[in-house]
Protein backbone atom coordinates (compact mmCIF):
# COMPACT_ATOMS: atom_id res chain seq x y z
CA UNK A 1 0.00 0.00 0.00
CA UNK A 2 1.32 3.23 -0.75
CA UNK A 3 1.99 5.58 2.32
CA UNK A 4 2.58 8.88 0.55
CA UNK A 5 1.45 9.22 -2.71
CA UNK A 6 1.03 12.31 -5.53
CA UNK A 7 -1.59 13.35 -8.49
CA UNK A 8 -0.23 15.21 -11.01
CA UNK A 9 1.42 17.64 -8.08
CA UNK A 10 2.72 20.72 -9.71
CA UNK A 11 4.15 23.66 -7.87
CA UNK A 12 4.63 27.48 -9.36
CA UNK A 13 6.95 29.65 -7.61
CA UNK A 14 5.92 33.50 -7.56
CA UNK A 15 2.83 33.01 -9.59
CA UNK A 16 1.53 36.30 -11.68
CA UNK A 17 5.18 37.69 -11.10
CA UNK A 18 8.11 38.20 -13.43
CA UNK A 19 10.22 35.53 -11.72
CA UNK A 20 7.67 32.86 -12.35
CA UNK A 21 9.10 29.32 -11.83
CA UNK A 22 7.52 25.83 -12.02
CA UNK A 23 9.51 23.81 -9.50
CA UNK A 24 7.14 21.13 -10.10
CA UNK A 25 5.37 19.57 -13.06
CA UNK A 26 3.03 17.17 -12.91
CA UNK A 27 4.67 14.61 -10.21
CA UNK A 28 2.79 11.36 -10.07
CA UNK A 29 4.34 9.43 -7.96
CA UNK A 30 3.38 6.18 -5.13
CA UNK A 31 6.02 5.55 -2.38
CA UNK A 32 5.06 2.42 -0.43
CA UNK A 33 4.89 1.27 3.07
CA UNK A 34 8.44 0.29 4.06
CA UNK A 35 10.08 0.83 1.04
CA UNK A 36 13.99 2.73 1.17
CA UNK A 37 13.98 5.28 -1.03
CA UNK A 38 16.90 7.61 -2.90
CA UNK A 39 16.10 10.74 -4.41
CA UNK A 40 18.88 12.96 -6.21
CA UNK A 41 18.47 15.47 -8.73
CA UNK A 42 20.90 18.37 -9.27
CA UNK A 43 20.10 21.75 -7.47
CA UNK A 44 16.95 23.33 -8.50
CA UNK A 45 15.80 19.73 -9.88
CA UNK A 46 12.31 19.96 -7.45
CA UNK A 47 13.59 17.69 -4.86
CA UNK A 48 13.39 19.55 -1.97
CA UNK A 49 9.97 21.62 -3.11
CA UNK A 50 9.06 17.78 -3.83
CA UNK A 51 10.00 16.81 -0.08
CA UNK A 52 7.86 19.55 1.51
CA UNK A 53 4.72 18.62 -0.16
CA UNK A 54 5.04 15.07 1.64
CA UNK A 55 4.70 16.51 5.28
CA UNK A 56 2.29 19.66 4.05
CA UNK A 57 5.03 21.82 4.80
CA UNK A 58 3.98 23.67 1.21
CA UNK A 59 0.79 23.53 -0.52
CA UNK A 60 0.34 22.31 -4.01
CA UNK A 61 -0.23 24.67 -6.79
CA UNK A 62 -2.18 21.66 -8.63
CA UNK A 63 -2.79 18.52 -7.99
CA UNK A 64 -2.74 16.33 -4.58
CA UNK A 65 -0.66 15.07 -2.03
CA UNK A 66 -2.00 11.65 -0.32
CA UNK A 67 -0.68 10.50 2.93
CA UNK A 68 -2.04 7.09 3.71
CA UNK A 69 -4.64 7.31 1.59
CA UNK A 70 -5.61 11.13 2.64
CA UNK A 71 -5.84 14.00 0.85
CA UNK A 72 -4.77 16.31 4.33
CA UNK A 73 -4.92 19.44 2.81
CA UNK A 74 -8.99 18.71 2.17
CA UNK A 75 -9.29 18.82 6.29
CA UNK A 76 -7.32 21.49 7.75
CA UNK A 77 -7.46 19.51 10.64
CA UNK A 78 -5.40 16.29 9.39
CA UNK A 79 -2.15 18.67 9.17
CA UNK A 80 -0.78 18.42 12.27
CA UNK A 81 -1.93 14.25 12.42
CA UNK A 82 0.43 14.24 8.92
CA UNK A 83 3.61 15.85 10.66
CA UNK A 84 3.33 13.22 13.03
CA UNK A 85 3.26 10.76 10.20
CA UNK A 86 5.65 11.69 7.99
CA UNK A 87 8.96 12.85 9.69
CA UNK A 88 11.06 15.64 8.53
CA UNK A 89 14.97 15.96 8.97
CA UNK A 90 16.32 18.84 7.21
CA UNK A 91 19.93 19.35 6.24
CA UNK A 92 22.44 20.46 8.88
CA UNK A 93 19.33 19.37 11.44
CA UNK A 94 22.06 20.22 14.01
CA UNK A 95 21.54 23.63 14.06
CA UNK A 96 17.70 23.04 15.14
CA UNK A 97 19.04 21.14 18.41
CA UNK A 98 17.88 23.69 21.06
CA UNK A 99 16.91 22.00 24.74
CA UNK A 100 19.19 21.71 27.62
CA UNK A 101 19.93 18.19 27.30
CA UNK A 102 19.68 15.63 24.21
CA UNK A 103 17.24 13.21 26.07
CA UNK A 104 15.15 16.80 26.23
CA UNK A 105 15.69 17.36 22.63
CA UNK A 106 14.81 14.08 21.69
CA UNK A 107 11.82 14.08 23.54
CA UNK A 108 10.14 17.79 22.12
CA UNK A 109 8.54 15.90 19.63
CA UNK A 110 7.14 12.92 21.14
CA UNK A 111 6.21 15.71 23.90
CA UNK A 112 4.16 17.11 21.43
CA UNK A 113 2.48 14.33 20.12
CA UNK A 114 0.72 13.98 24.05
CA UNK A 115 2.35 10.56 24.50
CA UNK A 116 2.54 9.84 28.14
CA UNK A 117 6.12 10.08 30.07
CA UNK A 118 6.84 6.68 29.86
CA UNK A 119 6.08 6.28 26.48
CA UNK A 120 8.04 9.33 25.81
CA UNK A 121 11.19 7.70 27.73
CA UNK A 122 10.71 4.13 26.03
CA UNK A 123 10.94 5.99 22.78
CA UNK A 124 14.22 8.95 23.19
CA UNK A 125 16.11 5.60 24.45
CA UNK A 126 14.82 3.63 21.21
CA UNK A 127 16.02 6.22 19.34
CA UNK A 128 18.90 7.62 21.21
CA UNK A 129 20.10 3.35 20.85
CA UNK A 130 19.79 3.64 17.27
CA UNK A 131 21.89 6.49 16.53
CA UNK A 132 24.49 5.21 18.40
CA UNK A 133 24.06 7.66 21.21
CA UNK A 134 24.81 6.73 25.14
CA UNK A 135 22.72 7.15 28.45
CA UNK A 136 25.72 9.60 29.54
CA UNK A 137 25.33 11.49 26.06
CA UNK A 138 21.98 12.00 26.57
CA UNK A 139 21.95 14.10 29.86
CA UNK A 140 24.69 16.28 28.23
CA UNK A 141 23.82 19.59 26.79
CA UNK A 142 23.65 19.11 22.93
CA UNK A 143 26.02 21.96 22.46
CA UNK A 144 29.14 19.61 24.05
CA UNK A 145 28.42 17.22 21.64
CA UNK A 146 30.40 16.47 18.64
CA UNK A 147 29.51 17.71 14.70
CA UNK A 148 28.14 13.55 14.08
CA UNK A 149 27.15 13.08 17.59
CA UNK A 150 25.08 16.36 16.97
CA UNK A 151 23.79 15.24 13.86
CA UNK A 152 23.21 11.89 15.30
CA UNK A 153 20.72 13.29 18.30
CA UNK A 154 19.01 15.50 15.52
CA UNK A 155 18.21 12.75 13.54
CA UNK A 156 16.68 10.46 17.02
CA UNK A 157 14.23 13.50 17.76
CA UNK A 158 12.48 12.49 14.52
CA UNK A 159 12.77 8.89 14.71
CA UNK A 160 11.60 9.31 18.32
CA UNK A 161 8.53 10.38 17.11
CA UNK A 162 8.02 7.27 14.71
CA UNK A 163 6.82 8.01 11.80
CA UNK A 164 5.69 5.82 9.18
CA UNK A 165 7.91 8.02 6.83
CA UNK A 166 11.13 9.72 7.91
CA UNK A 167 12.28 11.39 5.22
CA UNK A 168 16.12 12.55 5.24
CA UNK A 169 17.46 15.57 3.49
CA UNK A 170 21.35 15.26 2.76
CA UNK A 171 21.74 13.57 6.20
CA UNK A 172 25.07 13.01 5.22
CA UNK A 173 26.53 16.33 4.14
CA UNK A 174 30.09 17.64 5.51
CA UNK A 175 30.83 14.31 7.16
CA UNK A 176 34.01 12.65 6.49
CA UNK A 177 33.74 8.71 5.21
CA UNK A 178 33.44 7.07 8.48
CA UNK A 179 30.57 9.32 9.82
CA UNK A 180 28.78 9.18 6.53
CA UNK A 181 29.06 5.12 6.25
CA UNK A 182 27.68 5.39 10.24
CA UNK A 183 24.80 7.82 9.26
CA UNK A 184 24.02 5.24 6.42
CA UNK A 185 24.08 2.15 8.19
CA UNK A 186 22.28 3.91 11.21
CA UNK A 187 19.29 4.45 9.01
CA UNK A 188 19.68 1.42 7.34
CA UNK A 189 19.16 -0.62 10.89
CA UNK A 190 16.04 1.90 11.48
CA UNK A 191 14.67 1.38 8.75
CA UNK A 192 14.89 -2.70 8.85
CA UNK A 193 13.79 -3.04 12.90
CA UNK A 194 11.14 -0.47 12.46
CA UNK A 195 9.81 -1.57 8.74
CA UNK A 196 8.93 2.06 8.42
CA UNK A 197 9.33 3.84 4.92
CA UNK A 198 12.91 5.82 4.60
CA UNK A 199 13.51 8.58 2.45
CA UNK A 200 16.98 10.34 1.34
CA UNK A 201 17.89 12.60 -0.63
CA UNK A 202 21.04 12.79 -1.44
CA UNK A 203 24.16 14.28 -3.64
CA UNK A 204 26.15 10.82 -4.25
CA UNK A 205 24.67 7.99 -6.10
CA UNK A 206 27.85 5.95 -4.57
CA UNK A 207 25.66 6.59 -1.56
CA UNK A 208 22.57 5.52 -2.20
CA UNK A 209 23.32 2.88 -4.54
CA UNK A 210 24.19 1.25 -1.44
CA UNK A 211 21.05 0.87 0.21
CA UNK A 212 17.89 2.17 -1.93
CA UNK A 213 14.98 -0.17 -2.90
CA UNK A 214 14.11 2.16 -5.58
CA UNK A 215 15.98 5.98 -7.01
CA UNK A 216 13.58 8.92 -7.61
CA UNK A 217 15.59 10.83 -10.11
CA UNK A 218 14.27 14.77 -10.55
CA UNK A 219 15.25 16.38 -13.11
CA UNK A 220 13.79 20.38 -13.90
CA UNK A 221 10.76 19.74 -11.55
CA UNK A 222 9.76 16.29 -13.38
CA UNK A 223 10.47 12.43 -12.55
CA UNK A 224 12.96 11.43 -14.94
CA UNK A 225 12.77 8.02 -13.80
CA UNK A 226 11.89 5.90 -10.23
CA UNK A 227 13.09 2.54 -10.32
CA UNK A 228 15.17 0.00 -9.16
CA UNK A 229 18.98 0.47 -8.98
CA UNK A 230 20.20 -1.55 -11.66
CA UNK A 231 17.56 0.14 -13.93
CA UNK A 232 18.02 3.17 -12.84
CA UNK A 233 22.73 2.94 -13.46
CA UNK A 234 21.85 1.26 -16.31
CA UNK A 235 21.12 5.13 -18.10
CA UNK A 236 23.94 6.63 -16.28
CA UNK A 237 24.92 8.38 -20.04
CA UNK A 238 21.53 10.09 -19.41
CA UNK A 239 22.08 10.81 -16.10
CA UNK A 240 25.74 12.52 -16.29
CA UNK A 241 24.17 14.63 -19.10
CA UNK A 242 21.34 15.64 -16.37
CA UNK A 243 23.99 16.64 -13.89
CA UNK A 244 24.43 14.10 -11.99
CA UNK A 245 27.17 12.14 -11.12
CA UNK A 246 27.06 8.16 -11.30
CA UNK A 247 29.30 6.01 -9.60
CA UNK A 248 32.82 6.13 -10.67
CA UNK A 249 32.74 2.10 -10.81
CA UNK A 250 29.69 2.63 -13.45
CA UNK A 251 31.90 4.82 -15.65
CA UNK A 252 34.79 2.38 -15.28
CA UNK A 253 32.64 -0.22 -16.93
CA UNK A 254 31.15 2.02 -19.37
CA UNK A 255 34.47 2.46 -20.51
CA UNK A 256 35.41 -1.51 -21.06
CA UNK A 257 31.99 -1.78 -22.24
CA UNK A 258 32.90 0.98 -24.83
CA UNK A 259 36.16 -1.22 -25.43
CA UNK A 260 34.11 -4.14 -26.62
CA UNK A 261 33.95 -6.12 -23.16
CA UNK A 262 30.14 -6.39 -22.73
CA UNK A 263 30.11 -5.90 -18.94
CA UNK A 264 26.44 -4.77 -18.99
CA UNK A 265 25.06 -1.79 -17.97
CA UNK A 266 23.76 -2.46 -14.38
CA UNK A 267 27.36 -2.03 -12.52
CA UNK A 268 26.87 0.27 -9.74
CA UNK A 269 29.00 -0.76 -6.62
CA UNK A 270 32.30 -2.02 -5.95
CA UNK A 271 31.81 -5.51 -4.45
CA UNK A 272 29.17 -5.79 -7.59
CA UNK A 273 32.26 -4.60 -9.94
CA UNK A 274 34.63 -6.91 -8.68
CA UNK A 275 32.55 -10.14 -8.78
CA UNK A 276 31.68 -10.03 -12.28
CA UNK A 277 35.39 -8.88 -13.68
CA UNK A 278 36.20 -12.15 -11.40
CA UNK A 279 33.60 -14.58 -12.76
CA UNK A 280 34.30 -12.88 -16.26
CA UNK A 281 37.66 -13.99 -15.85
CA UNK A 282 37.37 -17.49 -14.16
CA UNK A 283 35.32 -18.56 -17.05
CA UNK A 284 38.04 -17.70 -19.60
CA UNK A 285 40.33 -19.36 -17.32
CA UNK A 286 38.53 -22.65 -16.34
CA UNK B 1 64.56 25.85 -1.22
CA UNK B 2 62.23 28.23 0.53
CA UNK B 3 58.73 27.30 1.21
CA UNK B 4 56.07 29.04 0.35
CA UNK B 5 53.75 27.49 3.68
CA UNK B 6 56.02 26.87 6.00
CA UNK B 7 54.56 25.69 9.61
CA UNK B 8 57.45 24.05 12.15
CA UNK B 9 56.83 22.29 14.63
CA UNK B 10 53.20 23.64 15.39
CA UNK B 11 51.29 23.21 18.42
CA UNK B 12 47.87 24.88 18.47
CA UNK B 13 45.26 24.56 21.31
CA UNK B 14 41.58 26.09 22.05
CA UNK B 15 40.95 26.63 24.87
CA UNK B 16 37.05 27.01 26.89
CA UNK B 17 37.14 30.08 28.97
CA UNK B 18 33.32 28.91 30.33
CA UNK B 19 34.89 26.18 32.18
CA UNK B 20 36.10 26.79 35.59
CA UNK B 21 39.44 26.23 35.20
CA UNK B 22 39.37 26.64 31.53
CA UNK B 23 39.66 23.58 29.51
CA UNK B 24 42.45 23.33 26.57
CA UNK B 25 42.18 20.93 23.87
CA UNK B 26 45.35 20.42 21.70
CA UNK B 27 44.13 20.33 18.02
CA UNK B 28 47.29 19.99 16.56
CA UNK B 29 50.64 18.40 17.94
CA UNK B 30 54.07 19.14 16.36
CA UNK B 31 53.13 19.55 12.89
CA UNK B 32 55.24 20.40 10.32
CA UNK B 33 54.14 20.94 6.80
CA UNK B 34 56.28 22.70 3.76
CA UNK B 35 54.42 23.49 0.74
CA UNK B 36 56.23 24.92 -2.28
CA UNK B 37 55.49 28.09 -4.50
CA UNK B 38 52.78 26.75 -7.23
CA UNK B 39 52.25 23.30 -5.42
CA UNK B 40 48.46 21.50 -5.29
CA UNK B 41 47.76 20.03 -1.80
CA UNK B 42 45.16 18.12 -0.74
CA UNK B 43 44.56 17.52 2.95
CA UNK B 44 42.35 14.67 4.07
CA UNK B 45 41.38 13.72 7.98
CA UNK B 46 38.36 12.90 9.31
CA UNK B 47 35.94 15.18 10.94
CA UNK B 48 38.10 16.72 14.29
CA UNK B 49 41.54 15.76 13.26
CA UNK B 50 42.75 19.01 12.96
CA UNK B 51 42.99 20.30 8.92
CA UNK B 52 40.78 22.49 9.40
CA UNK B 53 43.02 24.51 12.04
CA UNK B 54 46.00 23.93 10.29
CA UNK B 55 44.85 25.80 7.50
CA UNK B 56 43.68 28.56 9.75
CA UNK B 57 47.45 28.87 10.72
CA UNK B 58 48.42 29.46 7.19
CA UNK B 59 46.45 32.55 7.01
CA UNK B 60 46.95 33.96 10.33
CA UNK B 61 43.48 33.14 12.00
CA UNK B 62 45.32 30.81 14.14
CA UNK B 63 48.58 31.58 16.27
CA UNK B 64 50.45 28.33 17.26
CA UNK B 65 50.95 28.05 21.01
CA UNK B 66 54.45 26.91 20.41
CA UNK B 67 56.35 26.58 16.67
CA UNK B 68 56.32 29.18 13.74
CA UNK B 69 54.23 29.70 10.54
CA UNK B 70 55.54 31.50 7.55
CA UNK B 71 53.82 32.65 4.79
CA UNK B 72 56.46 33.97 1.47
CA UNK B 73 58.38 34.34 4.42
CA UNK B 74 56.63 36.22 6.74
CA UNK B 75 56.04 34.84 9.80
CA UNK B 76 52.34 35.06 11.08
CA UNK B 77 52.97 36.02 14.77
CA UNK B 78 54.42 40.05 13.81
CA UNK B 79 51.17 41.31 13.56
CA UNK B 80 52.56 43.88 11.29
CA UNK B 81 53.04 40.81 8.21
CA UNK B 82 48.81 40.81 8.86
CA UNK B 83 47.81 42.15 5.75
CA UNK B 84 50.21 40.76 3.24
CA UNK B 85 49.76 37.65 4.45
CA UNK B 86 46.08 37.63 4.17
CA UNK B 87 46.65 39.50 0.40
CA UNK B 88 48.85 36.58 -0.46
CA UNK B 89 46.72 33.56 0.70
CA UNK B 90 43.19 33.68 0.63
CA UNK B 91 40.79 31.53 2.27
CA UNK B 92 37.70 30.07 0.95
CA UNK B 93 35.01 28.26 3.31
CA UNK B 94 32.52 25.84 3.39
CA UNK B 95 29.55 27.47 3.13
CA UNK B 96 29.22 29.70 0.25
CA UNK B 97 26.11 31.72 2.22
CA UNK B 98 28.57 32.84 5.18
CA UNK B 99 31.29 34.77 3.30
CA UNK B 100 29.08 36.47 0.67
CA UNK B 101 28.45 40.01 1.53
CA UNK B 102 27.00 42.44 -0.89
CA UNK B 103 23.83 42.40 -2.91
CA UNK B 104 25.49 42.64 -6.23
CA UNK B 105 28.40 40.00 -7.64
CA UNK B 106 30.63 42.08 -9.00
CA UNK B 107 30.66 44.79 -5.96
CA UNK B 108 31.27 41.29 -3.11
CA UNK B 109 33.80 40.54 -5.07
CA UNK B 110 35.50 44.41 -4.96
CA UNK B 111 34.61 44.53 -1.29
CA UNK B 112 38.21 43.67 -0.25
CA UNK B 113 39.82 45.67 -2.89
CA UNK B 114 37.58 48.72 -1.65
CA UNK B 115 38.86 48.20 2.02
CA UNK B 116 42.32 47.89 1.07
CA UNK B 117 41.97 51.71 -0.74
CA UNK B 118 42.52 50.62 -4.29
CA UNK B 119 42.23 52.56 -7.17
CA UNK B 120 38.63 52.57 -8.69
CA UNK B 121 39.77 52.19 -12.15
CA UNK B 122 42.39 49.19 -10.48
CA UNK B 123 39.18 47.93 -9.30
CA UNK B 124 37.41 47.57 -12.06
CA UNK B 125 40.12 46.01 -14.12
CA UNK B 126 40.85 43.43 -11.05
CA UNK B 127 36.70 42.36 -10.53
CA UNK B 128 36.17 41.98 -14.01
CA UNK B 129 39.27 39.85 -14.64
CA UNK B 130 39.02 37.72 -11.76
CA UNK B 131 35.38 36.96 -12.90
CA UNK B 132 36.46 36.38 -15.77
CA UNK B 133 38.87 33.89 -14.58
CA UNK B 134 35.96 31.77 -12.59
CA UNK B 135 33.52 32.19 -15.37
CA UNK B 136 31.05 34.38 -13.17
CA UNK B 137 31.48 37.60 -15.37
CA UNK B 138 28.14 37.66 -17.20
CA UNK B 139 26.65 37.07 -13.88
CA UNK B 140 28.06 40.22 -12.32
CA UNK B 141 24.98 42.73 -12.23
CA UNK B 142 23.12 39.57 -10.53
CA UNK B 143 21.88 39.17 -6.80
CA UNK B 144 24.23 36.34 -5.21
CA UNK B 145 21.60 34.79 -3.00
CA UNK B 146 20.01 33.54 -6.49
CA UNK B 147 23.23 31.89 -7.62
CA UNK B 148 23.55 28.38 -7.08
CA UNK B 149 25.99 26.89 -4.62
CA UNK B 150 28.82 26.06 -7.24
CA UNK B 151 28.38 29.48 -8.43
CA UNK B 152 28.84 31.52 -5.05
CA UNK B 153 31.68 29.58 -4.05
CA UNK B 154 33.18 30.62 -7.70
CA UNK B 155 32.22 33.90 -6.71
CA UNK B 156 34.05 33.44 -3.50
CA UNK B 157 37.06 32.70 -5.25
CA UNK B 158 36.81 35.47 -7.46
CA UNK B 159 36.80 37.73 -4.40
CA UNK B 160 40.10 36.23 -3.37
CA UNK B 161 41.78 36.40 -6.77
CA UNK B 162 40.64 39.93 -7.43
CA UNK B 163 43.77 40.54 -4.21
CA UNK B 164 46.17 38.76 -6.98
CA UNK B 165 47.31 35.85 -4.20
CA UNK B 166 49.97 33.46 -4.41
CA UNK B 167 48.02 30.92 -2.47
CA UNK B 168 44.31 29.95 -1.86
CA UNK B 169 43.03 28.24 1.14
CA UNK B 170 40.41 26.31 0.69
CA UNK B 171 38.41 24.58 3.58
CA UNK B 172 35.77 21.65 1.68
CA UNK B 173 34.94 24.32 -0.68
CA UNK B 174 32.34 21.64 -2.36
CA UNK B 175 30.57 19.71 0.89
CA UNK B 176 27.44 21.76 -0.01
CA UNK B 177 27.47 21.93 -3.85
CA UNK B 178 25.74 19.27 -6.17
CA UNK B 179 28.20 17.24 -8.53
CA UNK B 180 27.40 19.98 -11.32
CA UNK B 181 28.83 22.71 -8.51
CA UNK B 182 31.64 20.53 -7.46
CA UNK B 183 32.75 20.16 -10.95
CA UNK B 184 32.74 23.90 -11.37
CA UNK B 185 34.88 24.25 -8.22
CA UNK B 186 37.17 22.09 -8.94
CA UNK B 187 38.27 22.80 -12.64
CA UNK B 188 38.74 26.32 -11.61
CA UNK B 189 40.74 25.36 -9.14
CA UNK B 190 43.05 23.25 -11.33
CA UNK B 191 43.01 25.66 -13.98
CA UNK B 192 44.21 28.67 -11.53
CA UNK B 193 46.96 26.08 -10.28
CA UNK B 194 48.21 25.18 -13.47
CA UNK B 195 47.36 28.33 -15.53
CA UNK B 196 48.44 31.00 -13.22
CA UNK B 197 50.83 28.97 -10.69
CA UNK B 198 48.59 29.47 -7.48
CA UNK B 199 49.51 27.10 -4.64
CA UNK B 200 47.20 25.97 -3.37
CA UNK B 201 45.50 23.66 -0.19
CA UNK B 202 42.56 21.88 -0.99
CA UNK B 203 41.09 20.49 2.52
CA UNK B 204 38.16 17.49 1.15
CA UNK B 205 36.17 14.79 2.32
CA UNK B 206 35.89 13.78 -1.32
CA UNK B 207 38.87 11.22 -2.56
CA UNK B 208 38.19 11.85 -5.83
CA UNK B 209 39.26 15.27 -5.70
CA UNK B 210 41.95 14.32 -3.81
CA UNK B 211 43.17 12.56 -6.41
CA UNK B 212 43.46 14.90 -8.87
CA UNK B 213 46.18 17.06 -6.26
CA UNK B 214 49.96 16.58 -6.83
CA UNK B 215 50.18 16.19 -3.22
CA UNK B 216 47.90 14.36 -0.71
CA UNK B 217 48.65 15.10 3.35
CA UNK B 218 46.61 13.19 6.03
CA UNK B 219 46.29 14.65 9.48
CA UNK B 220 45.03 13.05 12.07
CA UNK B 221 44.86 13.30 15.64
CA UNK B 222 45.96 16.24 15.23
CA UNK B 223 49.51 14.74 13.79
CA UNK B 224 50.56 14.74 10.04
CA UNK B 225 50.56 10.90 9.38
CA UNK B 226 51.36 10.58 6.10
CA UNK B 227 52.56 12.48 3.29
CA UNK B 228 53.23 11.94 -0.82
CA UNK B 229 51.50 11.66 -3.93
CA UNK B 230 47.91 10.40 -4.54
CA UNK B 231 49.34 7.68 -6.25
CA UNK B 232 51.65 6.93 -3.01
CA UNK B 233 48.86 7.46 -0.30
CA UNK B 234 45.66 5.72 -2.04
CA UNK B 235 47.55 2.49 -2.41
CA UNK B 236 47.99 2.25 0.89
CA UNK B 237 43.84 1.13 1.14
CA UNK B 238 43.46 -0.42 4.73
CA UNK B 239 46.01 2.30 6.43
CA UNK B 240 43.06 4.47 4.87
CA UNK B 241 40.06 2.93 5.77
CA UNK B 242 41.68 2.23 9.53
CA UNK B 243 41.91 6.40 9.72
CA UNK B 244 38.46 6.61 8.65
CA UNK B 245 38.97 7.58 5.16
CA UNK B 246 38.32 5.90 2.18
CA UNK B 247 40.21 5.91 -1.28
CA UNK B 248 38.79 6.13 -4.47
CA UNK B 249 36.52 3.78 -6.12
CA UNK B 250 38.48 3.10 -9.22
CA UNK B 251 41.43 2.32 -6.14
CA UNK B 252 39.62 0.37 -4.37
CA UNK B 253 38.23 -2.04 -7.34
CA UNK B 254 41.89 -2.61 -8.66
CA UNK B 255 42.79 -3.17 -4.70
CA UNK B 256 40.41 -5.68 -3.88
CA UNK B 257 41.27 -7.61 -7.80
CA UNK B 258 45.03 -7.87 -6.81
CA UNK B 259 43.63 -9.11 -3.43
CA UNK B 260 41.91 -11.89 -5.58
CA UNK B 261 45.54 -12.82 -6.56
CA UNK B 262 45.24 -10.78 -10.29
CA UNK B 263 48.23 -9.19 -11.42
CA UNK B 264 47.02 -5.34 -11.36
CA UNK B 265 48.55 -2.16 -10.35
CA UNK B 266 48.10 -1.23 -6.78
CA UNK B 267 48.51 2.91 -7.99
CA UNK B 268 45.77 3.15 -9.97
CA UNK B 269 43.69 6.93 -9.50
CA UNK B 270 41.96 7.27 -12.44
CA UNK B 271 39.56 5.79 -14.17
CA UNK B 272 41.11 5.07 -17.26
CA UNK B 273 44.19 3.76 -15.81
CA UNK B 274 41.47 0.91 -13.89
CA UNK B 275 39.62 0.61 -17.03
CA UNK B 276 43.01 -0.10 -19.29
CA UNK B 277 44.18 -2.33 -16.10
CA UNK B 278 41.49 -4.44 -16.06
CA UNK B 279 41.26 -4.61 -19.70
CA UNK B 280 44.30 -5.88 -20.32
CA UNK B 281 43.39 -8.94 -17.31
CA UNK B 282 40.54 -9.88 -19.58
CA UNK B 283 42.15 -10.19 -22.35
CA UNK B 284 44.98 -12.29 -20.67
CA UNK B 285 42.39 -14.27 -19.59
CA UNK B 286 40.93 -15.20 -22.47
Amino acid sequence: MAIIETKELTYVYGENTPFRKVALDKVSIEINEGEMIGLIGHTGSGKSTLIQHFNGLMKPTSGKVLVDGEDFFADKKKLREVRFKVGLVFQYPEYQLFEETVAKDIAYGPKNMGLDEAEINRRVHDAAELVGLTAEQLQKSPFELSGGQKRRAAIAGVMAMEPKALILDEPASGLDPQGRDRIFDMLKRYHTEKKNTVIVVSHSMEDIAKFADRILVMNEGSVFCFDTPPKVFGRSRELEQIGLAVPQVTRVIGRLNDMGFDLGSDVYTIGYAEKLIRARLGEKVQ
Amino acid sequence: MEFFLDAENVRFSYVNEAEEPPVRTEVLKDVTLRVKKGEFTAVLGHNGSGKSTLAKCFNAINLPDSGTVTVAGLRTDDENNLLPIRKSAGMVFQNPDNQIVATIVEEDVAFALENLGVEPSEIRRRVDEALKTVGMYKYRMHAPHKLSGGQKQRVAIAGILAMNPDCILLDEPTAMLDPRGRKEVMDTIKRLNREQGVTIVLITHYMEEAAQADRIVVIDGGELLLDGTPRKIFSQVETMKNLGLDVPQVTELAWRLRKAGYDIPEDIITEEECAEAIAALLKKGG
